[in-house]
């Protein structure tokens, strides 16, 4: 857990960099800092590992100030990728992603394992790319090897400025991929900095908004999309989706959330008056916050009520496709025609269940998304 | 008296063909062979003992200035103004500053101009690391020492030998003029043909310590390239 408290940094030349930031980066959280250049994120970033020191307030890591810890130590267990990149040219893949572990006297052998299995975490063959310099290296793989150098010895803490700046969106896009997996399989708290709202809403679970050393909004990425704070907000998010074809957006940002729910042993007949009273045609089954299945109005007929009143929700055939709350609309339309089902439900990458995609209301998402003007238009007049 | 002795040395070789020249001084090579030996030790003497020194104090000192401001001003300041004294100049000074004549003040003028190429050298390689790589090596947690040895020092080093090289080369020249205060080496042969003007005991000395350079250059460029780390070539 970060947490900052007052923090203000004033450089000597009087310019506020950070002013006055207050904020708690959650335990395993993926919290993103964006905002336009020059407000403050790699000050920000800078801070946590002391590379620059706040002018007053405090930043706590796991409840310990900072200020309390000797530098090389605080560094050495944080991660950090800078803005540009800096492999050692001197120094092959493989001791460029080892310098950590060399400093804290890591084996020969620990560290040979090590690099081998996170070259491979990337798709990189170590038997060809360890040896090689970083000249050797393509831009992509470059960055690739800049996150690895920050992950060598597994810190809790990874600091991420601008990681895949300058790349094409394809290469962008896979190493999007690869961090998404990354952080479902190893649950770190990355604090990320970018200026690109896409890459913000495709990996955070919280989006810190910065302007002018400030913070604007913080929060996570549906509630920025449809609740900006201010013109800022908005302006920023607008500019940056624009030219996206619909099913090019997320799923979190258009799904249904709110789901009506119910208990596995509710009966069949709750489960009819839920439906009608929320005007739906699905409910979610969950257990203790698990997630069981879907029920939808389809199914909900095969239980066949007239002659079965007593039967319960959770002996119907439940739809159990689920959809990463990250992934696309692209995706989503695809497993929907895949499975043939009506319903999707939308998890988070810690497995929970966030919101829900259903056939009936797909049209009305997608028109949405290419007609926002005609469609909130279309809304009003409804009301 | 320096004037003198160079243009009686203009007249005599105006006068005489560079060809009969070279054959007066093949001859002295063979009859001379001892003394050339002898001198071309005392020569290589004056060009390893202020190097030598030089090396161990400019590298420190350099690496001093890049981390301690009261270093460098004063340090980078006396080099750049050093390299400006003309070498005899400075050679001539010995005197005046009370060394005397002899080896040690020729030893002690040739350092103070062997000192300043690897000084600047040193200073400039190592302030001249990207930025970024600093950064990156104390975001990760590097000590001070650990940067300047792991990162700072292996990519400064071909500027850090650039230096080294040059020095030496300039050295073998300077060395050269020793002679006017008694240092020896193969500037003797040439301090005493232009007293004599004969054309051939100038060459004597001439051409060995050009020899010297040339060998010198060559040599320490293929240690530059030798210690330049793998991953910077290209
Ligand atoms: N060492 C410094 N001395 C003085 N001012 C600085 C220094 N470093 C940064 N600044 C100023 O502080 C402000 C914040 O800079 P910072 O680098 O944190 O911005 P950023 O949000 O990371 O921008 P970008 O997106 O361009 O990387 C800028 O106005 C910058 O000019
Ligand atoms: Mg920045």
């Amino acid at each position: 857990m970060v947490v900052f408290e007052d923090v203000r940094k004033v450089y000597d030349d009087e310019t506020v960099a950070v002013d006055g930031l207050n904020l708690t980066v959650e335990h395993g959280e993926f919290m993103v800092f964006i905002g336009p250049s020059g407000c403050g994120k790699t000050t920000t970033l800078q801070m946590i590992n002391r590379l620059k020191e706040p002018t007053s307030g405090r930043i706590l890591i796991d409840g310990k100030d900072t200020k309390d810890m000797r530098n090389v130590d605080l560094r050495r267990n944080m991660g950090y990728v800078i803005q540009e990149i800096a492999l050692f040219p001197h120094m092959t893949v493989a001791q460029n992603i080892c310098v950590v572990p060399d400093l804290l006297g890591w084996s020969k052998k620990q560290k040979e394992t090590r690099t081998r299995e996170l070259l491979e975490l990337v798709s990189l063959d170590p038997d060809i790319y360890m040896d090689r310099f970083p000249r050797e290296l393509s831009g992509g793989q470059q960055q690739r090897i800049g996150v690895l150098r920050a992950l060598a010895v597994d810190p809790d803490v990874l600091l991420m400025d601008e990681p895949f700046g300058g790349l094409d969106p394809l290469t962008r896009d896979q190493l999007h991929e690869e961090l998404k997996a990354l952080q479902d399989k190893v649950q770190k708290t990355i604090i990320f900095v970018t200026h690109d709202m896409d890459e913000a809403l495709k990996l955070a679970d919280r989006v810190t908004l910065m302007r002018d050393g400030k913070l604007v909004q913080v929060d996570s990425p549906e509630e920025i999309l449809r609740n900006p704070n201010d013109e800022f907000v908005a302006d920023f998010i607008g500019s940056e989706r624009r030219l996206m074809s619909p099913l090019d957006v997320l799923v979190r940002e258009v799904m249904l959330e709110d789901l009506p729910t119910l208990r596995p042993d509710a009966s069949a007949m709750d489960a009819l008056r839920l439906m009608q009273e929320k005007n739906t045609d699905y409910i979610a089954i969950t257990e203790d916050e698990t997630f069981v299945g879907m029920l939808s109005a389809h199914r909900l007929q095969e239980l066949r009520l007239e002659e079965d009143p007593d039967s319960r929700v959770g002996d119907a055939d439940l739809v159990t496709v689920t959809v990463d709350s990250r992934q696309t609309m692209m995706e989503a339309v695809h497993r929907l025609a895949e499975t043939e089902e009506h319903v999707l439900a939308v998890m988070n990458r810690r497995g929970k269940l966030v919101g829900a995609i259903s056939r009936g209301w797909l049209p009305d998402i997608l028109a949405k998304e290419m007609w926002p003007k005609e469609a909130a238009g279309y809304e009003m007049e409804e009301s | 008296m320096f004037a003198h002795t160079l243009v009686s040395a203009l007249t005599l070789t105006a006068n005489r063909t560079f060809g009969e020249s070279m054959m007066r001084f093949f001859n002295l090579v063979v009859t001379r062979q001892a003394d050339l030996r002898i001198a071309l030790y005392e020569h290589m003497l004056l060009v390893l003992i202020p190097v030598g020194i030089a090396i161990c104090i400019a590298i420190p000192l350099g690496i001093l200035a890049t981390r301690y401001r009261a270093v460098e001003i004063p340090a980078i300041g006396l080099a750049n103004v050093g390299q400006t004294i003309p070498s005899l100049a400075l050679i001539a000074l010995m005197i005046p500053l009370g060394f005397g004549i002899g080896r040690r003040p020729a030893y002690i003028a040739l350092l103070i101009y062997a000192i300043l190429p690897i000084l600047r050298n040193t200073f400039t390689g190592i302030t001249s690391v990207d930025s970024s790589l600093k950064r990156a090596a104390r975001g990760m947690g590097m000590t001070d020492l650990q940067m300047l040895w792991k990162v700072e020092l292996p990519l400064s080093f071909p500027v850090i030998m650039a230096g080294i090289r040059t020095s030496t080369v300039i050295i073998i020249g300077t060395a050269v003029l020793a002679a006017y205060i008694g240092g020896g080496g193969l500037g003797a042969f040439i301090v005493t043909g232009l007293g004599l003007v004969r054309d051939d005991l100038i060459l004597l000395g001439a051409v060995p310590s050009a020899i010297l350079a040339i060998i010198a250059d060559f040599v320490l460029g293929r240690l530059e390239e030798w210690v330049t780390p793998r991953g910077l070539k290209v």
